[in-house]
């Protein structure tokens, strides 16, 4: 049974310009222990998807035209403010994308992570001191105990970084949701700190939506991942599906992206145009303008995820009927 | 190589930091930049890597002087900037930009994307003012924004739309150096390689230096010519893209490397990773001798004793390192 289960998400934007259909229409569900990884084109709604599960969406200008997320039995996106808000920060943690907007810049360090562990946790102001120095610790921040009493501008962006992480683990959640966590990050850090969200997942049965642009990220700590553009999920697999038989052209025409894939003096493989206009009606598939396998009719029906093999569904025409 | 754009020359900045508590009233220092010295030639790319913390972005912010060394030098274009005043500095830190690493807080809030880019067009006189809408469409379709975004506010792009702004903003002064800092760490790779396609363009045809700092060994080695590798506020390593990247001597240079991750899952599964023993070190308290050695599966005393001095090897590039007769000799990784 998931943990979580997404069905049918509709956030929109109701902006001066228009409605802004930033996520339209996803269902996704991840399970105890595991790491569903989430891919795609930037401003396709990945954020905002996560954001709008958790409550977190501001209201106006966005609002959540649809759809559930049923979390422990409990539809999030229709519970009280209140249910919410003891489910978030304590059960289901967030490491929100831009560490500097989320962390308090005239806290100290020390005191952003003391205080959900008092209020969550009801934990003493001295056990929730050794509790805060050992999470930083385990984030790899040296003189975690001096480090404490520092304010987020003495610290570089990959220390801001680990110190949300440490926020997001500390109060042992079940469901850790992680956006782009792991960006302002050297490589070796980056396998510390994913070594030990794999040890929580271990001990605490802690299942992982991780959102990030790093597809050796992707390959070596998803088992399934689900691939986004315009709002919508194009396609779904499990991971080594999907490296190694992509079905979607956005995503083959992603992972040819990749540098290291060709040669150095050689340009890299990008996408010529643009993402369409979330506003303006997209009538066919969102992707076809920019598609090299576009016929006109992927400019006239609205591909649906389906499966094109077993635990493999691409939002694709062509791919269901076997063409690509 | 031709002549020099950026000159660092033993550059330190040291922060105090006031320690209270248990350690009493004694005050610290972090020593984020150590002497550091560092050359980028015209139309050259220099890429900077190193461990998070290890003083890659104050090293930056030194080099532009948007922050005060606390000793060293840097010249640009052959002049040190601490000798110019008004009109001239102000001239010379048009032709150089910086791409902050953080897009979210380098924009202004009340800014619409046009505003945010016709404003050092109008400051700077760029171009004519009637010239301005047609300037910003054509840097927002630089950075593959498309135009409808034109009247938005920072607040309603994604992060990696608002990573692009800031591209953007810096590319309307048409710079001759950049110092771009984790510039596409927010973006897909598809975006990711329009934007290095277009620094790649820029360096052909408008002569760009750049430097370089990114966490994505990818994508440092496919834009640079040269990588530097810092560790604890010291450059360690120092050569061609391809002698760095593909046959790494430091130590820790070959932790790094050894830990990128591909993206190929059953790589993934197969890969032997040299996993660093130890944390890393503290900046307050760093270690005696070579910073590294508390890590290093090659460490013997002498390391603990002695600074490893940056030499130049036969193969031309510089690795401050005493012990890589006897690693070359017997790899452990
Ligand atoms: N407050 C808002 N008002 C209007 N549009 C918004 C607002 N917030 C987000 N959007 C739009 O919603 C879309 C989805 O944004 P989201 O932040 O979820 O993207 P993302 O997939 O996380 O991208 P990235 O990888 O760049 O972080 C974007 O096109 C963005 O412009
Ligand atoms: N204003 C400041 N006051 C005190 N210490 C500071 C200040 N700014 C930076 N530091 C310290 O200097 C060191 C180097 O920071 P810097 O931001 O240059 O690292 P970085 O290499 O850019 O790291 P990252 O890859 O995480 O961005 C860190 O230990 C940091 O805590
Ligand atoms: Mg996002
Ligand atoms: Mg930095």
């Amino acid at each position: 049974m998931p943990l979580l289960d997404i069905d049918d998400l509709r956030t929109y934007f109701h902006t001066r310009a228009g409605t802004v259909r930033a996520v339209d229409g996803i269902s996704l569900h991840v399970a105890e222990g595991e790491t569903l990884g989430i891919v795609g084109e930037s401003g396709s709604g990945k954020s905002v998807a996560m954001l709008s599960v958790l409550g977190l969406i501001p209201q106006p200008p966005g609002r959540i035209e649809a759809g559930r997320a049923v979390y422990d039995g409990v539809d999030l996106l229709h519970a009280p403010q209140s249910r919410l808000r003891r489910i978030r920060g304590s059960r289901i943690t967030m490491i929100f994308q831009d560490p500097m907007t989320s962390l308090n810049p005239y806290m100290t360090i020390g005191a952003q992570i003391i205080e959900p562990l008092r209020i969550h946790n009801g934990a003493s102001r001295a056990d929730a001191r050794d509790q805060a120095v050992s999470a930083l610790q385990r984030v790899g921040i040296q003189d975690a105990a001096e480090r404490l009493r520092s304010f987020p501008h003495q610290f570089s962006g990959g220390m801001r970084q680990r110190v949300m992480i440490a926020m997001a683990l500390v109060t042992r959640p079940r469901l850790l949701i992680a956006d782009e966590p792991t960006t302002a990050l050297d490589v070796t850090v980056q396998a510390q700190i994913l070594d030990l969200i794999r040890e929580l997942q271990g001990s605490l049965g802690m299942a992982v939506i991780l959102i990030t642009h790093d597809l050796g990220v992707v390959a070596g700590n998803c088992a399934r991942v689900a691939v986004m553009y315009a709002g919508r999920i194009v396609e779904s697999a499990a991971t080594d599906a999907l490296f190694a038989t992509p079905r979607h052209p956005y995503t083959q025409a992603l992972l040819a992206a990749l540098p290291g894939a060709r040669d150095r003096d050689a340009p890299l493989e990008s996408i010529p145009g643009f993402p369409p206009d979330l506003i303006a009606p997209i009538v066919g598939c969102p992707f076809a303008p920019r598609c090299v396998h576009a016929v006109d009719a992927c400019r006239e029906t609205t591909p649906a995820l389906e499966e094109t093999a077993p635990g493999h569904a691409t939002a694709c025409i062509r791919a269901q009927r076997g063409e690509l | 190589m031709t002549e020099p754009v950026l000159e660092i020359r033993d550059l330190s900045v040291h922060f105090p930091v006031r320690r209270r508590g248990v350690f009493g009233g004694e005050d610290g220092l972090v020593k984020a930049v150590d002497g550091v010295s560092l050359t980028v030639a015209r139309e050259e790319t220099v890429g900077l890597v190193g461990e998070s913390g290890c003083g890659k972005s104050t090293l930056a912010r030194a080099a532009l002087r948007l922050i005060e060394p606390t000793a060293g030098s840097v010249r640009i274009d052959g002049i040190d900037l601490t000798t110019l005043s008004g009109e001239e500095l102000r001239k010379r830190r048009r032709a150089m930009q910086m791409i902050f690493q953080d897009p979210y807080a380098s924009l202004n809030p009340r800014m619409t994307v046009f505003d945010a880019l016709a404003e050092p067009l109008l400051v700077h006189q760029i171009v004519p003012r009637k010239a301005i809408p047609g300037e910003v469409a054509g840097l927002m379709a630089k950075v593959g924004l498309a135009r409808r975004y034109v009247r938005k506010y920072p607040h309603e792009f994604s992060g990696g739309q608002r990573q692009r702004i800031a591209i953007a903003r810096a590319l309307a002064l048409r710079p001759t150096l950049i110092i771009a800092d984790e510039p596409v760490s927010a973006l897909d790779v598809s975006v990711q390689a329009q934007i290095l396609n277009l620094l790649r363009d820029l360096r052909r045809d408008e002569a760009l230096t750049l430097m370089l700092i990114s966490h994505d060994l990818s994508v440092v080695r496919h834009l640079s010519d040269r990588i530097a590798v810092m560790y604890l506020g010291k450059i360690v390593e120092l050569g061609e893209a391809e002698q760095v990247y593909g046959r790494p001597q430091h130590p820790y240079t070959r932790a790094l490397i050894s830990a990128v991750p591909m993206p190929d899952p059953v790589k993934e599964r197969q890969r032997q990773r040299t996993v660093l023993r130890g944390d890393p070190p503290s900046p307050l308290h760093p270690p005696e001798g070579c910073a590294f050695h508390p890590r290093c599966p090659y460490a013997t005393d002498a390391c603990a004793r002695i600074v490893p001095p940056l030499e130049t090897q036969p193969d031309g590039r510089r690795t401050a390192c005493i012990r890589l007769d006897a690693i070359e000799a017997e790899p452990v990784a």
